[in-house]
């Protein structure tokens, strides 16, 4: 596949998504319908709609819409995060949570829902549904900030010393979430274990503008990523050899992938999978150069949790599964499938 | 004058000097090579003099300026260099991996005229689509050969461009090891300067303008291949006792003929 028929293919896939995202569920709203009720509510206003149009443009505009937002930018932050940790590590199986953001993340939330709740009921209500997420947001970055502290000397950050460090720092945040755990009631350990496995339920508008510049900051670096991450598969030495600036690479790399993780991990839990899976799809149709890797790896890796979840909203319909089991249920044999039949492809 | 210069530079790894007090000029125009024994403190003194390792005295200047002050983009349009082992990550095409040695902005007609010249260059024409990790050790080794070349080509603004190469004939057969040391020879015949570390003592001699002899951290010799290569010098590098002899080209020696000094 040429790269300018995968972009393209990868598009399409999303368009396909989002179509599917916004029409299937509960109540079916088909494309067509749902374009008639776009069309209508961007001439006439939510106001003016006619009343038979009221229900769906409900559905479409307050629940299915936030959602499929925040499925596509999570599903792009992930695989996007993935390939480029994958690229800076040097390492195929490397992905976002070898940084420490998701335990980072894990730590903080489950911290909030059994010692927040004191604090909680204080904020107004409003800024308490927030909590969780903001809490997670920080419990990522700050974990990432501290690994990069550590991995920093003379001012190399060093690529394997970042790797080991991630491993203990991911040990002891466990640790710590375990001991939490361990504290709380059966109410706290559900919510969080609901959060642990991740959900795209609950998705709002305001949830989708908190997490969009983070992703989006991620997103608009990645020509300058591209470039950086196509020589360091030379190794750190021959990048700095072809006139990259190595030190500034890595630094952008974790800050932007940090930054998007923990927005995403925030937005809908822990999602496994999509961040280690999607760039190896990609990077086994159209090779591994960044410049095309990092952009279908976005659109791929959005496609992907959309589906994911469509099928969480419908398997169990009208309870929903958590959309981890999905991504993670669907997405390990297929990966396990294309690794033995590419096998020579990925690793001769 | 221009030059890739280390001033009495010395390299610490950890808490061993690797390089001491070594002065050392590449340039324009000629070839330079670095001999001597394994952990003599060669590819360490090519790293000082590529801007890998900051010396921990001396200094290494480009053209009379501290090579600290280049910024990396502006040091690669100056200097390329080819470092002993490079594995790739991921399966890179050939012509993928040619191209991440050309400096960004480059016009694709130039791009594409840089890379079929660079393959070209080192035997490897039209192999440009091939998985670079399903490529022997030798022909690996040329792809990234190409790069470097590549990397200097499409940057000439008319100032003396250094290639630094760290045994670039290891893993090459005899044709291919004769081809890389002609390059070498093409650039410095074109304006640049050329540093090689070669072990092959014979090819060494035939390919270099200058000799360099390092031991122990330290240069201990170094000038025309004729007055490096006596039978005292290599007794001292190597502790290998071996007549050293005279060709009309050169000297020569006959590793057969040799040797090991008790230490």
């Amino acid at each position: 596949m040429t790269k300018a028929a995968a972009v393209l293919f990868a598009a399409l896939l999303l368009a396909v998504a989002v179509l599917a995202s916004l029409s299937i569920g509960p109540v079916a709203i088909g494309p067509a319908r749902a374009f008639a009720v776009i069309e209508a509510a961007l001439r006439h206003g939510r106001a003016g709609l006619p009343p038979e149009m009221l229900r769906d443009a409900a559905i479409l505009f307050d629940v299915r819409g936030p959602r499929t937002a925040l499925g596509a930018l999570v599903g792009a932050a992930m695989a996007l995060a993935g390939a480029v940790m994958q690229g800076m590590f040097r390492n195929p199986l490397a992905d976002p949570s070898l940084v420490g953001v998701s335990s980072g993340a894990a730590l903080a939330a489950v911290a909030w829902i059994v010692l927040g709740e004191g604090v909680g009921h204080l904020l107004p209500p409003a800024l308490g549904a927030l909590a969780l997420p903001v809490a997670a947001f920080f419990g990522g970055l700050a974990a990432t900030l501290l690994l990069a502290r550590i991995a920093t000397r003379d001012g190399r950050t060093e690529i394997a010393m970042t790797l080991l460090a991630g491993v203990a720092l991911g040990a002891l945040a466990a640790a710590g979430t375990g001991l939490l755990v361990f504290m709380a009631r059966d109410d706290q350990l559900r919510t969080f274990l609901f959060w642990t496995l991740g959900s795209l339920g609950g998705a709002t508008w305001l949830k989708v503008a908190l997490a969009a510049p983070f992703v989006a900051w991620l997103i608009v670096q990645t020509p300058f990523l591209a470039r950086g991450l196509d020589a360091i598969a030379l190794g750190e030495r021959a990048a700095f050899h072809s006139g990259v600036d190595v030190e500034r690479l890595k630094t952008a790399a974790l800050l932007g992938v940090a930054a998007a993780t923990a927005a995403a991990v925030a937005s809908a839990g822990v999602i496994g999978f999509v961040g280690l899976a999607a760039p190896h799809l990609v990077r086994l149709s159209i090779g591994p150069a960044h410049r095309a890797l990092l952009p279908v790896s976005a659109l791929i890796g959005a496609a992907l949790l959309l589906a994911s979840d469509v099928i969480a909203r419908m398997a169990a319909a009208p309870a929903e599964l958590p959309i981890g089991v999905v991504t993670a249920a669907f997405g390990a044999p297929f990966f396990l499938w294309l690794l033995l039949r590419r096998r020579a492809r990925l690793f001769g | 004058m221009s030059a890739l210069e280390a001033k009495s530079v010395s390299v610490r790894l950890g808490d061993r000097t690797v390089v001491a007090q070594a002065s050392l000029a590449i340039r324009p125009g000629r070839v330079t090579v670095l001999i001597g024994p394994n952990g003599a403190g060669k590819s360490s003194l090519l790293a000082a003099l590529a801007g890998d390792l900051s010396p921990s005295q001396g200094e290494v200047a480009l053209d009379g300026m501290a090579l600290s002050a280049f910024r990396p983009a502006e040091l690669a349009r100056r200097r390329a260099v080819l470092t002993q082992t490079v594995e790739l990550a991921f399966p890179f095409t050939v012509d993928e991996v040619v191209r991440l040695g050309l400096p960004q902005g480059l016009a694709r007609a130039e791009a594409d005229a840089a890379v079929e010249q660079a393959l070209a260059a080192v035997d490897l024409a039209g192999a440009g689509p091939r998985s670079s990790t399903a490529m022997s050790g030798g022909e690996r080794q040329r792809a990234h050969l190409a790069r470097v070349l590549a990397q200097l080509a499409a940057a000439p603004d008319g100032r003396p461009r250094y290639l630094l190469l760290d045994e670039p004939t290891a893993n090459l057969d005899l044709a291919h090891q004769l081809a890389t040391l002609a390059i070498a020879r093409r650039h410095a015949d074109a304006g640049g300067g050329v540093l090689a570390v070669l072990h092959d003592v014979n090819l060494a001699a035939m390919a270099a303008d200058e000799l360099v002899a390092m031991k122990a951290g330290r240069i201990v010799a170094a000038g025309p291949p004729a007055a490096v290569l006596t039978d005292a010098t290599i007794a001292a590098v190597y502790d290998v006792a071996v007549r050293v002899g005279v060709a009309p080209d050169g000297p020569f020696l006959l590793p057969q003929t040799a040797f090991a000094l008790k230490r």
